[in-house]
């Protein structure tokens, strides 16, 4: 009989999150106040977020205690089961055990909660009745609305309202789980009002709802924000994934040459990675790759650098790989096309080169989720089929070098929700083509009311 | 054409979700979205297309703005909440 699972007995549950912080190799820059040119203090986050997340996010001791209040809700689903994935490595016919964690098994079915839960909890310790968040096409405003609930804190989402059209049965979780879900723009809010105002029939946009939600918790009392990635306080909390994949491979006397997770703000990827990076720095001989959409390269294409998050210079400095000049067409050489969405820890650690990331384009990772599914089962979650891809890839690296290897990655979540881009994928609407006239007349009619030459 | 053809889409990275390419014209109020030509840059030839059809001020805007990293957006929006209250 050959072992498919590793489990963790509720006890053995780590009972401390990791913080890579500590053992960074180099300290990393902190993100500075443009006006002052000084580091953003903790009354500058106040606004928003609790003294004792404030307190973690600038944190730099190793280990962090995880309340009993927080496990208690972490034993719904956790320890996650470990799963080595034999019939994807039959599939791929490489010399390679593939190991993964499976965080769909969380409630709202993606390693989401493992954060939104101690947020909760710190948020309801320091007295707040009530959190606001933003949320695209609702993994996080789920996991969220969920875990305010376990909390018995009230949760109001503002859901950009293309996705909320698009998307309604992560809408409908989070009414399940009792949170409001609004499309946004709304006329709840100023920035909402002053968008609709202009543009009545906007579809929204994530930076529409930030702004709804946060002037929401900076005008409402005893309300504050939540943020499901890229902060510190959010990789801290994702670090659970990583300290029971050791304790899981400890157990069958495994450990990994190749630790894989895919990137969008970082915290599923630091989630499973940041253990083994302080492995890592200590000494131990393993490779840590990041899996991120080509369409976007954050990680792989980017110089390192501050940034003012304006020309006016009204924002803070924030050291991020930025998308740099070398993956933008040619005759565009301009700093507005970067993009600055990755974990500053992430970020840190791709330039001291602890950590890699290579990007993989949606239908080579569509291509790989449908072999993981047909070989394993499990439909992934289209942001885990980047990681999928980048372990086939490596499978296949493998296989060139002549050389066995063990991959651990982490499946961040399930696609049950996402059928629709599997619909997309499958029936070729994904992918490249020639844009029809049709199309670009739509387009024209989208930009109709712009200024014309 | 075929109803399909037209429907053609892009996921987008930052909603999680398959978006058609007039959303990525408006993302940004009165421009594109930051991401337009990197996203849509090999499904043809988006920057020509905007460089004909935006007013000559609005491309330089466009390639100019700015896509901030959330915690710069975050104090951003905060400073301007405060303002409205």
């Amino acid at each position: 009989m050959e072992q498919v699972k590793v489990f963790l007995d509720d006890s053995e549950i780590p009972r401390q999150w990791y913080n890579i912080v500590a053992d960074m190799p180099t300290p990393m820059s902190p993100p500075l106040h443009p006006g002052t040119g000084q580091p953003i203090s903790p009354e500058d986050m106040s606004a928003i977020f609790p003294m004792n997340i404030i307190e973690q996010e600038a944190s730099s001791q190793r280990w962090i205690d995880i309340p009993e209040e927080v496990l208690q809700k972490y034993f719904l689903w956790r320890p996650s089961p470990l799963y080595r994935a034999r019939n994807f490595e039959k599939l791929l016919n490489c010399p390679v055990k593939i190991y993964y964690k499976n965080e769909g098994v969380s409630p709202a079915g993606s390693h989401k909660p493992n954060a939104a839960i101690p947020m909760a909890y710190y948020n309801k310790v320091a007295g707040t009745k009530r959190i606001t968040t933003e949320t695209g096409a609702g993994q996080w405003g789920s996991a969220l609305s969920m875990a305010c609930q376990m909390f018995g804190l009230s949760c109001r989402v503002y859901m950009v309202k293309i996705s909320y059209e698009q998307k309604p049965y992560r809408r409908l979780m989070m009414n399940t789980w009792g949170a409001e879900c609004i499309p946004s723009p709304s006329n709840l809010t100023q920035a909402g009002r002053n968008v609709l105002a202009e543009h009545p029939d906007s579809p929204g946009s994530l930076g529409i709802a930030i702004s709804e939600a946060i002037e929401d918790a900076v005008t409402t009392p005893n309300t504050k924000y939540a943020l499901g990635s890229v902060l510190n306080h959010v990789l801290l909390y994702q670090s659970i994934i990583g300290l029971e994949a050791q304790k899981q491979l400890k157990k069958i006397g495994v450990y990994p040459d190749v630790v894989m997770g895919c990137c969008g703000g970082g915290s599923n990827f630091a989630g499973i990675a940041m253990p083994f990076v302080c492995d890592k720095i200590n000494g131990k001989k393993v490779t840590v790759v990041g899996a991120e959409p080509s369409s976007c390269p954050t990680m792989t294409k980017g110089p390192f650098a501050y940034d003012f998050g304006d020309l006016a210079k009204t924002t803070p400095l924030l050291p991020m790989y930025t998308l740099g000049h070398d993956y933008i067409p040619a005759p565009i050489h301009a700093g507005g096309l970067r993009y600055h969405g990755m974990a500053p820890i992430v970020s840190h650690l791709v330039r001291e080169k602890t950590i890699e990331a290579r990007a993989y384009d949606q239908l080579k990772t569509f291509d790989a989720g449908v072999k993981w599914a047909r070989a394993e089962g499990f439909i992934p979650a289209p942001e885990t089929n980047h990681v999928i891809a980048a372990v086939v890839d490596e499978a296949m690296r493998a296989k060139e070098e002549g050389k066995e290897k063990v991959i651990l990655f982490n499946w961040s979540g399930h696609g049950l929700v996402d059928l629709t881009a599997y619909d997309s994928y499958l029936s070729g609407k994904l992918g490249a083509y020639e844009l029809p006239d049709e199309e670009i007349k739509r387009a024209l009619n989208a930009i109709k009311d712009f200024p014309k030459p | 054409m075929k109803p399909e053809v037209i429907d053609k889409q892009t996921r987008c990275p930052r909603l999680g979700h398959e978006i058609a390419f007039s959303y990525c014209l408006k993302e940004a109020g009165d421009l594109p979205c930051p991401r337009a030509i990197s996203c849509w840059a090999a499904v043809f030839d988006i920057e020509t297309f905007l460089k004909e059809k935006l007013a000559p001020g609005k491309w330089e805007e466009f390639i100019n703005q700015k896509a901030n990293d959330k915690i710069t957006t975050l104090m951003e929006v905060i400073e301007k909440a405060k303002k409205r209250i």
